[in-house]
C-alpha cells in the first residue's frame, strides 16, 4: 500500500535513518500535540520541528532514544522562546514525560548532547524555519 | 550521540588563563585556522540545583541571540562547541580587560573599536560572588521605569542607561550609585528632581510605585560643571523620567553635541591601557587616579 511504498522510498533515499517515514511523521505529530497543550506557538514548534528533522537527518535516532530527542527538540525550543514562564517550563516537563511516557531522569540529561549535536547551532534562519510554519498554520 | 568535538576544541591552542567562576572559566587561545587570538568562554551546565530543569533558559536564550546578532560593536561569537557538560564559547578577543567578561561591560578591541559584551550571561553563569556586584552594577544604570516595576517598557531603559554611563565618564565615578531599589530611586530624584504625575504621565500607575519625598534637583550644569551646553542638552534628553519622551538613539545622534567639534578621535588613535601615553598620563595623574580607581576597578575603559 501507499504508506509501505512511501517507507520503502525512503529508505532507499535515506539509508543511513534507522527509522521509517511514517514514525518520524507520527512523532512530530507528538510533539506538536504536548506543544500545544503547553501554549507553545507555531514558530515555536517549528524551531523544534527544525532540530528534530537536524538530528534524524545526522541519522542520530534510534528505537530507544527517539521520543527522548523529540521531547529534547521540544523543550529546547520552548526555552529559547518566551512562550514559557519559568514555573511553565516544569510543567511542559511533566506534560512531554507524560505524552512521550518518557522519564525527566533520562529526558534532562539528553538535552545538552543534543543541545551539542546542533552544534550549539540554535539560532535558525527564517528559511529553515518557514516551511515548517506554514504548514502549521495551514493545517490549523 | 558522540561528536567530533576533539577537532574543534584542538582547533585553539591555549595561551593563558584569563579567569575563573564557578561557572565559567575563560582562557586566552590562538584559533590554528584563521590565526587570531580568541577568548573562550567554558560553561559549566552539569551543576545539580541549576539543572533540574535542563539547561538554563537565560543561557540558550543567549547563545541564540549572539548567533543572530552581528554588529560592529557587539562582540561576536565566533563559534560554539560542547563536551560532556562544558560549553566552550569562542569570543573576540579584547585587549583590555577581558577578565571582566560580564554584562555592562564595554570593551575596546585593538583598533579602538566599543563592543558590547556579554549580554546578560553572566546573570545566568557568573559565580555567586560576583552576582552582588552584578546587580548592583545593573542597578546604577536601571531606569526609574524599571524601579517601578514597569512590565511593559521599551528601548527608554537602553537611553537611560546610556545616560549614566555618560555621566559616570564625565564624573568618573557612577553618577547614581544606590545600594538598594529605594535608595537608588532616592538617588535619581535627589539629582534630577522628584518627578509629578505632570512631568511623567503613567508614573503612579506603576505596580511598585511609592511616593517620594519632593526633591528639587539639582541643575544639570552645577552636576557636570565641565560640559559645554550641546553635552548638556543631550543628558537633559536621556534623563527624562517619562519614557515616551525621553531621548532616542536617533534622535540623539542627531543633536548637536554629536556634530559640534571636537569630533571623535578615531578608534585607533585612542590611548590604551598599556600604551606608553597612558602609562605616562597615569603617572601624572597618579594622585587622583587612586581616588577614581578604588571606586572604578577598570568597570569601564575609555
Amino acid at each position: 500500500d501507499l504508506k509501505k511504498d512511501m517507507n520503502e522510498t525512503f529508505k532507499e533515499k535515506f539509508p543511513h535513518i534507522k527509522l521509517t517515514l511514517s514514525k518520524i511523521r507520527s512523532l512530530k505529530r507528538e510533539m506538536r500535540a504536548v506543544s500545544e497543550e503547553c501554549g507553545l506557538q507555531p514558530v515555536t514548534i517549528a524551531m523544534a520541528f527544525v532540530y528534530f528533522e537536524k538530528l534524524v537527518l545526522q541519522g542520530r535516532l534510534n528505537k530507544q532514544n527517539r521520543k527522548l530527542v523529540a521531547a529534547a527538540c521540544v523543550l529546547l525550543a520552548a526555552k529559547i522562546s518566551s512562550d514559557l514562564r519559568k514555573p511553565e517550563v516544569k510543567q511542559l516537563i511533566d506534560k512531554l514525560e507524560e505524552c512521550f511516557r518518557i522519564n525527566r531522569r533520562e529526558l534532562i540529561p539528553l538535552e545538552f548532547p543534543v543541545l551539542v549535536a546542533l552544534e550549539m547551532g540554535l539560532y535558525l534562519p527564517e528559511s529553515k524555519v518557514m516551511p515548517h510554519y506554514r504548514r502549521l498554520v495551514q493545517q490549523g | 550521540m558522540a561528536l567530533d568535538v576533539k577537532t574543534r576544541a584542538k582547533r585553539y591552542e591555549k595561551l593563558d588563563f584569563l579567569g575563573e567562576g564557578q561557572f565559567a572559566t575563560v582562557y586566552k587561545a590562538r584559533d590554528k585556522v584563521t590565526d587570531t587570538i580568541v577568548a573562550i568562554k567554558k560553561i559549566k551546565v552539569g551543576h545539580r540545583t541549576e539543572a533540574k530543569d535542563g539547561i538554563n533558559r537565560t543561557a540558550l536564550r543567549e547563545i541564540k541571540l549572539l548567533q543572530e546578532l552581528h554588529h560592529p560593536n557587539i562582540i561576536g561569537l565566533l563559534d560554539a562547541f560542547g563536551h560532556k557538560s562544558n560549553i566552550s564559547l569562542v569570543f573576540d578577543f579584547m585587549e583590555t580587560d577581558l577578565e571582566d567578561l560580564k554584562p555592562n561591560n564595554l570593551l575596546l578591541d585593538g583598533s579602538g573599536v566599543l563592543k558590547l559584551a556579554d549580554f546578560g550571561l553572566a546573570k545566568a553563569f557568573g559565580s555567586p560572588n560576583r552576582v552582588y556586584t552584578h546587580q548592583v552594577v545593573t542597578r546604577w544604570y536601571r531606569s526609574p521605569e524599571l524601579l517601578f516595576g514597569a512590565r511593559m517598557y521599551g528601548v527608554g531603559v537602553d537611553m537611560w542607561a546610556v545616560g549614566c554611563i555618560l555621566a559616570e565618564l564625565l564624573l568618573r565615578i557612577p553618577f547614581l550609585a544606590g545600594d538598594s531599589d529605594l535608595d537608588q530611586l532616592t538617588k535619581i530624584f535627589e539629582a534630577l528632581g522628584t518627578p509629578t504625575e505632570e512631568t511623567w504621565p503613567g508614573m503612579t500607575n506603576l505596580p511598585d510605585y511609592v511616593s517620594f519625598k519632593i526633591f528639587p534637583g539639582t541643575p544639570l550644569e552645577h552636576i557636570f560643571s565641565a560640559a559645554g551646553d550641546d553635552l548638556l542638552e543631550l543628558l537633559q534628553g536621556l534623563f527624562t523620567f517619562n519614557p515616551s519622551t525621553r531621548t532616542t538613539a536617533t534622535q540623539a545622534l542627531k543633536m548637536r553635541y554629536f556634530s559640534n567639534r571636537p569630533g571623535p578621535t578615531p578608534g585607533a588613535q585612542l590611548p590604551r591601557p598599556n600604551s606608553s601615553v597612558e602609562a605616562l598620563r597615569e603617572k601624572e595623574t597618579v594622585g587622583l587616579k587612586r581616588k577614581i580607581d578604588a571606586v572604578m576597578k577598570k568597570k569601564l575603559i575609555f
